[in-house]
């Protein structure tokens, strides 16, 4: 086989998620974790060891114990997940049973993949995504998607914060040819949350949900997390040439909003106009990368965690 | 015990069917102000196309084909004044009043038994890929605006007309602005009258795509059965998503839960319209989540 129909054969058969932008990863435990650059949580469990005399495969009903102690785990961390300054994802589902019923359906048939032929230690990994059909039940329709009213701090934090002095003056005219927002929150301590709302130091709204679709929040995540500022990883997401603003601070009790200064924040509405870096969320917000020992690294070519349980 | 435990699921279960027939969907509609029209008057019409739009793509959805660009702007347009029939709840999400008009955002409830009923009344379903050859006639003293009417329940219906063809349609002035009307077919006749020509019409064209020859010819009943679950919660939750693929598989009906104690199967009697759109559903919704499925062929009826 000649290596130019290798390099084909190979790059059908690598899975499209091994490109997809992985951003943030958040570990849960040692098992499982939250990728939120593309919004898929993964938990991996690795099977009770077969006993000697009954041969080499794991019994099926070792592959169902683990498959549903994953789930169970799947669920937890999604109940987890901060939607906003306000309420986790639990909290919002507490008063609506037959939405709790409907989260937990879609667990319990979510991706699974069983141990492969290969796999000696007997590894099976569930999975879900925080887009389409689970972010349509777990945001809430109370949220005014869309709705071009920008929320509003109670006080203007203008005076409260220290003002940089290196922020433009003057903002709004440049506004052409940017494809997407960075926001720089390293050192904030930031929660992720699936709406998040970026303010201006004047109390005003610049980025959230107010802008985007709930169709548009839904596919693609109001936001995406990453560790990195280097714009080429960021590419995928926030495109060629993403404005790039550094976060004065994190708000709420939370820290799941940014103030970012009010220049900075006449810049970001001016480009938050009806087009791409709206109808695709285009927005990053960086934030510090896990501690060494909590990292997960996910290879080039893994559709699934290669996290290994010790 | 078990038993015990079969009764409760099986009572989990039918509540889950009833409720879970209508799905909310969301839906933004405009409704431009017109002149000496009230707000009130605005806001219901805004309403009414909303349900209108919702009913509309849930019927999309469910059709196994698509009904041509002329023919779902008539069919949108009869859903404005006929859909409430098929909404089973609504909530108002947001409403914005300006100046051009109103903006209203809805989460609404579409039946989609009703719905599904519907469309196979209005021969929908049977006229989907091929037109229903039918002739009509009407008063010859028929205004514009009735004849424009006609043609639209015609194209709406699917109908080819041809000269003296079966079933033929016969509309007639009634006395106090009515209509009279009759549809013949070889062997039988029936009747009807109204003020309303399409709720006439279509009263006629239901008992003629409801009689028993066309149900007889719907696709016959097989059995799905899938297997590699690990929890009963879980065939309750693709029992939902199996009863939404409407365009490829209808009438689902959950007829078995196997439990054994390393894996739970199930099996479903349905009717399947479109064969290469659910393998394709199928094949993309089950292997990846550990789950296998074949089929046994028709099951009677």
């Amino acid at each position: 086989m000649s290596f130019r129909v290798m390099l084909v054969v190979s790059l059908l058969l690598c899975p499209v998620t091994a490109f997809s932008f992985q951003g943030f990863v958040q570990s849960f435990g040692d098992n499982g974790k939250i990728v939120w650059g593309n919004g898929e949580i993964y938990v991996t469990r690795i099977l009770e060891t077969p006993e000697q005399d009954s041969g080499d495969e794991f019994s099926p009903l070792s592959v169902r114990r683990a498959a549903s102690q994953a789930r169970k785990q799947l669920l937890d961390i999604i109940m987890s997940v901060r939607i906003d300054s306000k309420q986790t994802v639990s909290a919002f589902l507490s008063g609506d049973d037959e939405l709790s019923a409907s989260v937990r359906g879609l667990i319990h048939n979510s991706p699974f993949q069983r141990p492969s032929l290969f796999d000696e230690k007997g590894q099976i990994v569930v999975s879900e995504s925080l887009r389409g059909k689970l972010a349509e039940l777990v945001i809430p329709t109370t949220i005014q998607f869309q709705s071009g009213i920008p929320p509003r701090l109670s006080t203007s934090l203008e005076n409260s914060m220290s003002f940089s002095a290196n922020d433009p003056e003057e903002a709004g005219s440049g506004a052409t040819g940017y494809t997407g927002l960075v926001v720089d929150a390293r050192g904030l301590n930031v929660t992720p949350a699936l709406a998040p709302v970026i303010y201006g130091q004047d109390g005003l709204g610049a980025y959230g949900s107010f802008l985007v679709s709930r169709a548009n929040a839904i596919d693609n995540g109001v936001v995406a997390y990453a560790t990195t500022i280097d714009t080429n990883d960021l590419l995928e997401r926030a495109g060629s040439r993403p404005l790039v603003v550094k976060a004065i601070n994190a708000y709420g009790s939370w820290r799941t909003d940014l103030i970012i200064s009010s220049p900075m924040a006449r810049l970001v509405r001016a480009i938050m106009r009806p087009g791409d870096i709206v109808n695709r969320c285009r927005v990053v917000i960086v934030v510090d990368a896990p501690e060494p020992s909590e990292r997960i690294e996910l290879g080039i070519g893994d559709d699934m965690p290669s996290n290994e349980v010790q | 015990m078990r038993n015990a435990r079969f009764l409760m699921f099986f009572l989990v279960l039918s509540i889950f069917v009833q409720t879970g027939l209508a799905v909310a969907g969301e839906v933004r509609v405009f409704k431009p102000m017109a002149e000496d029209m009230s707000p009130m008057q605005l806001r219901s019409q805004a309403m009414a196309e909303g349900f209108a739009q919702a009913v509309f793509e849930d019927a999309q959805l469910m059709l196994p084909g698509d009904l041509g660009e002329a023919r779902s702007e008539l069919f949108r347009q009869y859903l404005i004044q006929h859909a409430k029939p098929y909404i089973q709840g609504y909530n108002i999400l947001s409403s914005q009043v300006m100046d051009a008009g109103l903006i209203l955002r809805m989460n609404v409830k579409v039946n989609k038994k009703t719905l599904r009923d519907g469309l196979r009344r209005m021969g929908l379903f049977a006229t989907i890929k091929t037109p229903q050859l039918a002739s009509v006639t009407w008063p010859e003293d028929m205004d514009e605006a009735a004849m424009l009417e006609l043609q639209g329940l015609v194209a709406l219906s699917g109908l080819q007309l041809a000269d003296a063809a079966y079933p033929s349609f016969a509309l007639k002035s009634g006395p106090e602005k009515t209509y009279r009307a009759r549809l013949v077919l070889e062997d039988r006749e029936w009747v009807a009258n109204g003020k309303d020509m399409s709720v006439v019409w279509f009263e006629l064209w239901e008992r003629f795509f409801t009689r028993s020859e066309m149900t007889a010819s719907r696709p016959t009943a097989q059995t799905l059965s899938v297997t590699g679950w690990f929890s009963p919660d879980a065939v309750l939750e693709f029992d939902r998503v199996l009863r939404g693929w409407d365009s490829a598989v209808q009438e689902v009906r959950l007829i078995e839960v196997d439990m054994q104690p390393a894996v739970v199967g199930a099996s479903w009697e349905v009717r399947i319209v479109d064969s290469d759109r659910l393998n394709m559903m199928l094949q993309a919704f089950l292997p990846q989540r550990g789950l296998s499925f074949q089929f046994a062929e028709d099951v009677g009826n």
